[in-house]
């Protein structure tokens, strides 16, 4: 049946669009389609939800109306809405827009078609996606990243605090991976630092939805325990319910550590502060006190209370106290400092108001925007005290040297003074006439005399240089002529021992050079004595050469080399040393005080060098030193010589002078009288300064000879009182006293020179011939040549037992010759007592008999002038002399 | 709850009932008269033709969804929608659609008074 087929066909078309009425309806996808007008024809539920309208009411309604859209926060009506493009453009449209659905934005993705239902009829179906949540998504997932990303560790737990995400950084800082933990409590990073307490306050925080924020103290997977600064935060739902908790975590150990580092130094600096022994003060720019350490708190008896927020100025005494301010203030202006960034001393008030010196030092620094000032005090009471008391002891210390040095200067004095006689009255007897015996007993007196003067004129000596006293001279001298006579000095030494004394002096010509000769000559003398008394036979040699020299300088070096003994190598350290010989034996077999080298060693430092010694034992000994002289053309300077710059050249006789002697020990008168008669002169004598002024005053003399010390007037007094009358007489003094001081002393008073007490003969022969005017009448070379018979054996280069021969055969020979001149005397033969006078005075000189020769000479004098008169003395003499001999 | 029957024996208000498939199976005389149309023009043919165009698709859907479902969201309840009349105009009429089965079939039927 057509009508049943119609209505089961109907019916079949009703199924079909009834199940895509449900279908369409349950989707969540909103589906509209329009007419070409744009108005709602059919829209699933879904539409109705999403426009928020009922549907009976949307059926009709234009879409456009019922759906207003933003597109990029712009709104979209009218002809630009989607469904009128469509219309308009007969052509699909989709496209993202934004839906304010009850004042919520939604995105919508809107996808319209176009649909041609037949020639004219057209629909516009559109499906419409609420993409917003979908866009959370996307949003979330950036987020996400981000929190995986982020450099703090971030952890999510659900509401029981199971572990359920955690990022990177996380694993990073505590060594675990999500899956290992993953719906683990986070209890496996407790370290045990806190206790239940800790954690059960955490949890009442956070479970009342606020946020806990702390440090933990946690452990790593590696065991290792660290430091993290935690905040936790609740999140709760709609409801209000806690859902989950998130932690951000950041690891703080370094940040904790370096504070621990912090705090330890501060506590050790405050301990520093606190314990020091020095006051530590803080003031701030106006000079108010803001800290007090304990030690300021006993320096200056207040208690830090006390002084905070009181000035600086209550620590100080006046002056101090009235300057500070000004000195404070000036310096905020100016910047001039006159404390600050150094020490100084300062006097300090204490509480009760005493005061104590102190050490006082001040810095500056800036705390912040403040500058302030830190002051260290130092009680420097006991300090100032061991001062005063070094001071004392350094001037005791001075004193005593310089009564070391008085002392030693009167010793000496005391000590020469004796000595003087022994020696003069020695040499005065030894020319008499006596029994063998007695001569060797006299000579033996006379050779522990020497040994003693040598011995007190280096210690003497020694002690100076000790004592720092001694001033090198500055002088122009010829080196090779010093060295030359230096070699000439110490020839009479060798005595009869087989030994060539040369000198090896390199060629040129030697420059005048500046410097100290005599301590020069010295050291010279010394070692070449040391080479001759430890020389037996061979040679001892001096050599100088140039190592340097310039326009200003020369660096020369000086040796003395023997063929002596030498010296064993144990002993070539020592022999410098003071007091020190070769060996115990040395003194005993050689002589000498064994201060010579010491002596020498020292001077030679003294002029900045070193005295070196090469030898080997039994081949010889080669002491050397390098001297470096300026270059000098000045004329040598007036001054005293001194007794050791005196040349002993042959002694040249100056006879006849007229002396004046002035000199209170009668001892010394006597000795002095004898000798300087013997010598040929006149002498008068005066018992002190005053007779000596008066005596000086009246008479003319050719020299005077001046004691130093004497009674009532010293010498020095006496010779200022006669220069200043207007005396030019030479005036030398005679002093037991050898200290530098001295000698400038006597130049000062206008004295011309002096001999050193004990007076040797030959010293004084020199002075007196220095300093005579030459007398016609003592011109005569044989005349002048007439040595102590002491000295003749030495001088003539035999021992005692050769020369004693020779003598004997000199008596032998000349008794005919005496005979005769007595005869010729009585008979008044002038011309025959002028030869026989003449020849016995000769055999005598050549014996260094002057004795004999003196009175000879005096006689074949007379003889010549024809006089007679005065010569029964000089016969006497010369007779008594002769008679003695044999 | 006014039954089918009621429906049929309805006189003043305009009804119109249709078989489960949309087909017009009655019209009252009051519906003819108010709406001007013939009842021999209606009775036979789809409730389409009492429908404007823009609703047809929504009817349709709706009708079918009842059809296939036996439940519809907009019975027993005043509705305000438009109605075709015999000389072709639309007029508003508030149409309450009710509906019943009788002999296993669906019987629709509505009152539509104009507004």
């Amino acid at each position: 049946m057509v009508k049943n087929d119609l209505r089961s066909q109907i019916e079949s078309l009703r199924s079909t669009l009834g199940k895509m009425e449900v279908a369409l309806g349950s989707i969540s996808d909103a589906i509209v389609w329009t007419d070409m007008a744009g108005q709602i024809q059919w829209c699933n539920a879904a539409f109705d939800r999403l426009i928020g309208k009922p549907h009976i009411i949307l059926l009709g309604a234009s879409v456009v109306d019922m759906m207003p859209l933003k597109e990029h926060g712009i709104s979209i009506s009218g002809r630009s809405h989607p469904v009128s493009l469509i219309v308009d453009k007969k052509t699909d449209k989709s496209g993202y827009y934004e839906f304010m659905r009850r004042e919520q934005a939604i995105s919508l993705e809107i996808m319209g078609r176009y649909v041609e239902v037949g020639p004219t009829e057209a629909s516009v179906v559109v499906v419409i996606r609420d993409v917003t949540r979908a866009e959370e998504l996307e949003q979330v997932k950036l987020q996400s990243a981000a929190l995986e990303a982020a450099a703090n560790a971030i952890v999510i737990t659900d509401q029981k605090g199971f572990v359920i995400w955690f990022n990177q950084a996380f694993t990073a800082l505590t060594g675990y991976f999500l899956d290992e933990v993953y719906g683990k409590t986070l209890s496996f990073l407790q370290s045990g630092e806190h206790d239940d307490d800790f954690y059960g306050n955490l949890w009442k925080t956070i479970l009342s939805g606020q946020v806990w924020e702390g440090e933990t103290t946690n452990r790593k997977k590696d065991g290792c325990v660290y430091v993290e600064q935690q905040m936790i935060t609740p999140v709760q739902n709609k409801e209000g319910e806690i859902t989950h908790f998130i932690s951000i975590k950041q690891d703080i150990s370094d940040r904790k550590e370096a504070e621990a580092a912090l705090r330890d130094s501060e506590v050790r600096i405050r301990t520093l502060v606190n314990t020091t022994v020095d006051g530590i003060i803080t003031a701030n720019e106006q000079g108010v006190i803001q800290s007090f350490n304990p030690a300021a708190e006993k320096l200056f008896g207040y208690s830090q209370d006390e002084v905070m927020g009181r000035n600086l100025t209550t620590l100080m005494p006046s002056p101090y106290r009235e300057e500070h301010p000004v000195y404070l203030s000036n310096y905020l202006k100016t910047g001039k400092r006159k404390v600050i960034g150094k020490g100084r001393e300062a006097v300090a008030r204490r509480k009760d108001g005493t005061t104590f010196p102190m050490d006082l030092s001040v810095s500056e620094m800036h705390v912040g925007q403040q500058r302030m000032f830190t002051g260290i005090v130092r009680d420097v009471t006991q300090r100032k005290e061991f001062e005063k008391q070094l001071l004392n002891a350094k001037a005791a210390a001075e004193n005593a040297n310089r009564a070391k040095s008085e002392f030693l200067a009167n010793m000496s004095h005391e000590i020469r003074t004796p000595m003087n006689s022994i020696m003069g009255f020695t040499d005065i007897l030894l020319d008499e006439e006596l029994p063998t015996e007695q001569r060797e007993l006299l000579e033996t007196i006379k050779k522990s005399s020497d040994r003693l003067l040598n011995l007190i004129n280096e210690i003497l000596d020694l002690s100076k240089i000790e004592a720092g006293s001694i001033e090198l001279e500055k002088i122009p001298f010829d080196l090779e002529s010093l060295v030359l006579e230096a070699s000439e000095l110490i020839r009479p030494v060798v005595g009869e021992k087989p030994i060539e004394i040369r000198c090896a002096i390199e060629d040129g010509p030697w420059d005048v050079v500046m410097g100290d000769p005599t301590r020069i000559r010295q050291v010279l003398l010394n070692l070449l004595g040391n080479a001759v008394k430890f020389t037996k036979k061979g040679e001892v040699v001096t050599s100088v050469r140039r190592l340097e020299e310039t326009d200003d300088h020369i660096l020369a070096e000086v040796s003395v080399s023997d063929t002596g003994v030498g010296i064993s190598e144990e002993n070539l350290t020592t022999i410098f040393a003071a007091f020190t010989q070769a060996d115990g034996t040395t003194t005993r077999k050689y002589g000498g005080t064994g201060l010579g080298l010491t002596i020498s060693q020292r001077l030679i430092r003294l002029m900045g060098s070193e005295i070196t010694v090469e030898s080997r034992e039994g081949t010889g000994t080669t002491f050397r030193f390098k001297i470096r002289l300026e270059k000098g053309d000045a004329p040598h300077r007036p001054g005293l010589a001194g007794p050791e710059a005196t040349r002993l050249g042959p002694p040249v006789e100056v006879r006849g002078l007229k002396l004046l002697l002035a000199e209170d020990d009668t001892a010394n008168q006597r000795l002095a009288m004898l000798v300087l008669e013997r010598m040929g002169h006149t002498v008068d004598l005066a018992m002190d300064g005053v007779q000596a002024l008066e005596m000086g005053k009246a008479r003319e003399y050719d020299i005077i000879l001046m004691d130093i010390q004497m009674p009532e007037m010293g010498g020095i007094e006496a010779t200022e009182k006669l220069r200043q009358a207007g005396v030019k007489t030479p005036i030398i003094a005679m002093t037991a006293s050898v200290m530098q001081d001295d000698r400038e002393s006597f130049v000062d008073a206008g004295m011309d020179d002096y001999v050193a007490k004990p007076i040797r003969r030959e010293v004084l022969r020199e002075v007196l011939k220095r300093h005579a005017v030459p007398m016609p009448s003592s011109e005569t070379p044989h005349d002048s040549i007439l040595p102590a018979p002491g000295k003749a054996a030495e001088e003539l280069g035999l021992d005692q037992e050769e020369y004693r021969e020779i003598l004997m055969g000199f008596i032998e020979d000349k008794k005919k010759d005496m005979e005769d001149l007595e005869r010729a005397l009585a008979q008044k033969d002038m011309g025959l007592i002028s030869r026989l006078a003449h020849k016995i005075k000769g055999s005598a000189l050549n014996l260094r008999l002057d004795l004999l020769a003196r009175p000879a000479a005096n006689i074949e004098k007379a003889a010549k002038e024809g006089r007679l008169s005065g010569i029964s003395g000089d016969w006497d003499a010369l007779r008594r002399g002769f008679e003695a001999m044999s | 709850m006014t039954g089918i029957n009621q429906l049929m024996s309805e006189s003043e208000v305009p009804v119109v009932i249709s078989d489960q498939r949309g087909i017009i199976t009655h019209v009252n005389e009051s519906f003819g008269r108010i709406f001007n149309w013939k009842r021999e023009d209606l009775v036979g043919k789809a409730l389409e033709t009492l429908i404007p165009q823009n609703l047809r698709d929504a009817h349709q859907m709706g009708f079918s969804r009842f059809f296939v479902t036996g439940s519809g969201t907009l019975l027993d309840q005043a509705l305000g929608l438009k109605i075709v009349t015999g000389d072709g105009k639309e007029i508003l009429a508030e149409h309450t659609i009710s509906a019943e089965q009788i002999d296993g079939e669906w019987v629709l039927g509505a009152r539509i008074r104009p507004l």
